[in-house]
C-alpha cells in the first residue's frame, strides 16, 4: 500500500499526513525514489522527519529525529483553510462515492448509536489539490453504499456533487487497501476497481465491497514493488519492519 | 499584546528558585509563578471551561489532571487542540465532565476511548460534533477579539452541519462563508519539558496548539518536568514558546505527563496505558467497575502526591525505561546542570 501511493506524489509537492505508518513510510520512500524534493508535514507537527525506523504513534517524538522545522495550530489550522498538495484519510466507513465517516454509526449525529473516535481534519477533502483514502481493513463493514455521517468529503452524492456544494476543487483520487486500487469514473464519480494486488482476485474484491463496485474488461495486476522500492522500505525507513506486521 | 488584556492576576506565591537571580539591590524582585500541584488544582472551579493541552497522549498535563481528579472537581467543559485520550477518558469515568468540545477522542494505535465511547452513546455527556477548523478557528476568534471567526473549509461535511458553533453565512462580497464561534476557556493546563520561575516557558519538542489555547484562554497554568534558570530562557530566547506574560502559574511535576509522553525527556507508558484500558473496558463493556476503581485508587486517590505517584507506577526503573533518544537535536547545546 505504501508503495502504491508513493508512487502517486509528485516532486516538489508539499502535503500533510496523519498519523499512520503506512502514511509515513509512503512519503519517505517517494522522497527516497523519484520526489526528492516532495515537503510533508507529520504528526508531530514536524516538517521532512528522517527516523531511522518507524512508531506505532505518529506523535511519537522519536518521529522528529531529522525534522526540517517544527509548525504549530497556526500552520495546522492555515493549511486547513489554504490547502495544500495532498492529505490521506482512512474511515470507520468508505462510501461508494469516495465519501469518509470517522464519527461512528448511526442517525443522530449528536447521539450515533456506536461512537468511533472522531475526525480531527475534515478541511483538507475540501481545500486540497488532492487526497487519497485507505484501509488497512477491506470489508463490506468498511467499505458501504452510503457513509452514516460524512466527516470526508469525497464526491458526495456523485457526479457534479461536490461543485454543487460549493467545493471546486480536489475529491478524492483513489483507494487503497491491502487486496486492490479503487479509483473514480470521471462522470459519474462512482468507485471502481482499478487494480488488485497479486495473491488476490477480482472475485475477493467484489465479494468484501459492500456495494456494487464497476469492473473494467480486463483488470491488471496492481504493479508490484521494484526491488529497490523493497530496499529502501525494509533497510531505510522501516528495518524493525512494522509494516509487515500482519494487518488485523 | 493579544491576550493581555483576558490575563488574571495570578495565585503564585514567590516561593520559587531563581528569584534571588533577578532581585535588583534597588527594587522588589520579580514575581515568581511556582506555585504546588495543589494549589494549581484547587484554583481551577467546578463547572470550569477547562482547556488541556498537548495532542492525544503526548505532552498531557497527567498530573494536574490527576490531582483536580483526587479533588473531585466536576461539571468540566473539556477543550483541547483538537484531540484528547488518556486524561479526558479518566475525567468521564470518574464522572467528572458536562461537555466536551474535542475532534477526537481516542488512544491511537491502542483504539477507542472506553468512556468517551459510552458517554457519547448513552448521552450522558454533552458531546459537542467538531473538528480542527471549528476548535482552532474559535481559538482564533477569541484571539483576534472578533466576535466570529470567517472559515470556507467548514462545508460539504455533516460536522459542520451539525455543529452549533458553526453558522452559514454569506458575507458582503457574494462568499459563501461559514462563522465560526469563539472559544475562550476559563484555565488552560498544560505539559511542558522546561520554564523558568516568571513562566518562561520551554516545549523542547511539539507544541501543537499550546500557544494559541494560552493566548484564548482567561488563565493558564503550566506543569513542567523542570524549573530552570532564567539563564537557560536568556541562552536561547528563540526556544522560548510561551513568553512569561502568558503564563499565570507554574507547578514543577518531574515525570508529569506520565502515562502519557513528554517530548524529548520520556516516551509514553504503553503498559500503563494498557492497564488502564483494561480496566475502562471491563466498566463499559462487562458492567464491572471493580477493575477501574482498583485502578483509581492505586494511580489517582490512594497517592498521597505525586512523589508517591511515581513509586506507584514502577518508580526510578521504569522511569529511565522510557527515556528514549533524541533528548536534544544535533548541534544543540548540552543540557545545563540544574
Amino acid at each position: 500500500m505504501a508503495v502504491v501511493l508513493a508512487r502517486d506524489l509528485r516532486n516538489g509537492e508539499t502535503g500533510v499526513t496523519p498519523y499512520s505508518p503506512i502514511i509515513f513510510a509512503a512519503c519517505r520512500l517517494a522522497q527516497l525514489t523519484h520526489a526528492p524534493d516532495l515537503v510533508f508535514w507529520s504528526g508531530t507537527l514536524g516538517v521532512n522527519p528522517k527516523p531511522p525506523r518507524l512508531y506505532d504513534t505518529g506523535a511519537d517524538y522519536r518521529y522528529l529525529v531529522g525534522v526540517e522545522a517544527i509548525g504549530d495550530f497556526y500552520d495546522v489550522f492555515e493549511y486547513g483553510e489554504t490547502g495544500c498538495g495532498f492529505m490521506f484519510y482512512s474511515g470507520l466507513q468508505i462510501d461508494r462515492y469516495g465519501n469518509a465517516n470517522n464519527l461512528g454509526r448511526g442517525t443522530d449525529i449528536r447521539r450515533p448509536r456506536v461512537r468511533a473516535g472522531g475526525q480531527a481534519n475534515t478541511s483538507h477533502p475540501v481545500s486540497d489539490e488532492r487526497f487519497y483514502l485507505f484501509s488497512t481493513t477491506h470489508t463490506r463493514e468498511v467499505f458501504v453504499p452510503r457513509v452514516d455521517f460524512v466527516t470526508i468529503a469525497g464526491w458526495l452524492d456523485g457526479a457534479d456533487g461536490r461543485v454543487r456544494a460549493g467545493i471546486h476543487r480536489g475529491g478524492p483520487r483513489f483507494c487503497v487497501t491491502p487486496l486492490a486500487v479503487m479509483d473514480f469514473d470521471p462522470v459519474s464519480k462512482r468507485m471502481r476497481l482499478q487494480s488488485v494486488h497479486a495473491g488476490h482476485t477480482v472475485d475477493e474484491v467484489v465479494a468484501r465491497t459492500g456495494f456494487e463496485l464497476p469492473v473494467p474488461a480486463t483488470v491488471p495486476a496492481t504493479p508490484l514493488p521494484t526491488d529497490e522500492e523493497l530496499d529502501i522500505l525494509r533497510t531505510e525507513i522501516d528495518p524493525t519492519g512494522v509494516l509487515r506486521r500482519p494487518l488485523t | 499584546m493579544s491576550g493581555s488584556r483576558r490575563r488574571e492576576a495570578g495565585e503564585a506565591r514567590s516561593d520559587g528558585p531563581g528569584r534571588a537571580a533577578w532581585a535588583s539591590s534597588r527594587g522588589s524582585p520579580r514575581r515568581s509563578k511556582v506555585v504546588s500541584l495543589e494549589a494549581a488544582a484547587a484554583s481551577i472551579p467546578a463547572g470550569a471551561h477547562l482547556a488541556i493541552g498537548g495532542f492525544l497522549f503526548h505532552n498531557r498535563p497527567s498530573a494536574l489532571v490527576r490531582a483536580l481528579a483526587r479533588r473531585g472537581t466536576g461539571g468540566l467543559h473539556l477543550y483541547s487542540c483538537p484531540t484528547a485520550s488518556y486524561d479526558a477518558d479518566l475525567l468521564i469515568g470518574l464522572g467528572l465532565v458536562a461537555e466536551t468540545v474535542l475532534a477526537n477522542v481516542s488512544f491511537d494505535y491502542l483504539g477507542l476511548a472506553p468512556f468517551f465511547k459510552t458517554a457519547a452513546e448513552q448521552g450522558t455527556v454533552d458531546v459537542v460534533p467538531c473538528d480542527e477548523v471549528t476548535v482552532a478557528g474559535g481559538y482564533m476568534a477569541t484571539v483576534e477579539g472578533i466576535p466570529y471567526h470567517p472559515v470556507h473549509s467548514a462545508g460539504g461535511h455533516d460536522i459542520g452541519k451539525a455543529s452549533r458553533l458553526v453558522t452559514p453565512y454569506v458575507a458582503h462580497t457574494g462568499h459563501h462563508l461559514y462563522a465560526v464561534a469563539p472559544i475562550a476557556p476559563d484555565v488552560l493546563v498544560l505539559h511542558a519539558q522546561e520554564a523558568d520561575p516568571f513562566g518562561n516557558v520551554r516545549h523542547l519538542g511539539s507544541i501543537w496548539g499550546d500557544e494559541l489555547m494560552a493566548k484564548a484562554s482567561r488563565r493558564v497554568i503550566v506543569e513542567v518536568d523542570r524549573v530552570v534558570e532564567p539563564a537557560v530562557v536568556l541562552a536561547d530566547p528563540r526556544g522560548t514558546t510561551l513568553a512569561s506574560h502568558l503564563v499565570d502559574a507554574v507547578v514543577e511535576a518531574p515525570y508529569g505527563a506520565h502515562p502519557c509522553s513528554s517530548h524529548l525527556r520520556y516516551l509514553h507508558d504503553e503498559a500503563h496505558i494498557r492497564r488502564y484500558l483494561e480496566a475502562a473496558w471491563a466498566a463499559v463493556t462487562d458492567g464491572d467497575r471493580r477493575p477501574f476503581e482498583a485502578y483509581v485508587e492505586r494511580y489517582v486517590t490512594g497517592p498521597r502526591d505525586h512523589a508517591e505517584y511515581l513509586e506507584r507506577i514502577g518508580g526510578a526503573a521504569a522511569l529511565a525505561a522510557l527515556e528514549a533518544e533524541p533528548r536534544r537535536f544535533p548541534g544543540a547545546p548540552a543540557e545545563p546542570t540544574p
